[in-house]
């Protein structure tokens, strides 16, 4: 029997045994890489612009020159991956619906953007964690320093809070760059994978 | 296309999403996931759907689309040899039981031969296919052409 002839029967008997009311179920917690991602930009895009909403709240609420700067720093940092995390999320979304690509340029868009987007929310964390505690224990001692009618700063405290922020730093870059590797390695790798495959196909023939 | 068009179109041809998820996923719980996606990616872009092709056609790209780009790993599906065993008299139960088997080897094959080959005998032509993966219509031909004689080797 022919192979088509054979392929329409059996397509036939798994498509009748599949009909009926459309099912879809709620999912809370999807293993997907691809949805993974999607939702940590979406959640990191917010928590940026929570955040530069917060420093421009605290930015008000000191007088210290120091803090001040430090809060124009946290609210550039912010806007920036915020931004960069924005047009991520609009290149998956392009991607995704993009059907009159083919599989192979839109498998290699998508380890591209993949790679760049987990790159820069291992960035905005190593620069934004440390910066962030260190504002914070600025303002912890501003605060101080106003009720004790002391001078504002005390370089000091600064210097240690700036030391421990650079040691931090690097601490969090690997320390995220290492979860990543295992949330989403395995999938940039298979997809990798499949790539080549289908690359030297096309280069072969 | 209206939302409730939308949702009686798919709903009248949700079967060739099943259909395709059960050629590429084994995993039932990832199964769902894409099936959700695939659903969501449709209605966020229905209104792409131009009418050239029958929404199935459509929805059948749709899927499979989605189904190469987000699915997690390559699974391994258990291969099966075509090889029919000579006992067996009954040509209605050779048939099915041919078919059956045929549906298995070309569910474990890899996915860009699996997407060849199921393209191929659900109707698409080579230049479809060749657009779709993204290689040129005479490379598709020959590779199809050694897939189809792999089977029917297997099948004999």
């Amino acid at each position: 029997m022919e192979i088509e002839n054979l392929w329409l029967e059996i397509k036939c008997k798994h498509v009748k045994a599949d009909t009926g009311k459309l099912n879809v179920r709620k999912l809370r917690n999807s293993n997907n890489p691809v949805l993974k991602l999607r939702n940590s930009i979406e959640f990191n895009t917010w928590f940026g612009i929570a955040s530069i909403l917060g420093c421009i709240y605290l930015t008000f609420q000191f007088t210290s020159i120091y803090i001040y700067s430090l809060m124009l720093i946290l609210i550039i940092q912010s806007g920036y991956f915020t931004w960069r995390l924005y047009q991520s999320k609009l290149e998956f979304e392009k991607l995704s619906q993009n059907w009159n690509q083919s599989i192979i340029q839109a498998l290699q868009i998508q380890i591209k953007l993949f790679k760049k987007t987990i790159q820069l929310l291992e960035l905005r964390s190593m620069v934004f964690m440390p910066l962030g505690y260190l504002a914070g224990s600025m303002m912890i001692y501003d605060k101080n320093a106003i009720s004790q009618d002391n001078p504002v700063i005390n370089f000091s405290v600064i210097k240690s809070a700036i030391i421990l922020a650079l040691i931090t730093m690097p601490i969090l870059y690997f320390g995220l760059k290492w979860f990543h590797k295992i949330s989403f390695g395995k999938y940039i790798e298979e997809t990798e994978d499949t790539l080549i495959e289908w690359e030297d196909f096309s280069d072969d023939n | 296309m209206t939302d409730s068009e939308f949702i009686g179109l798919i709903n009248s041809n949700q079967a060739t999403i099943n259909y395709l998820l059960n050629l590429y996923v084994q995993d039932k719980i990832e199964k769902e996931d894409l099936k959700q996606e695939i659903i969501y990616q449709a209605w966020k872009g229905k209104d792409k759907f131009l009418q050239k092709s029958s929404f199935n056609t459509w929805l059948y790209k749709v899927s499979l689309y989605t189904i190469l780009t987000f699915k997690r790993k390559n699974e391994k599906f258990i291969k099966v040899n075509l090889e029919i065993a000579d006992s067996n008299n009954n040509s209605e139960e050779l048939t099915n039981d041919n078919a059956e088997q045929l549906y298995q080897y070309i569910r474990g094959l890899n996915p860009l031969n699996k997407t060849i080959i199921t393209m191929h005998l659900d109707g698409f032509t080579n230049q479809e296919i060749a657009e779709f993966i993204g290689v040129k219509a005479n490379n598709l031909k020959v590779k199809l052409h050694r897939i189809k004689e792999n089977i029917k080797l297997n099948l004999k």
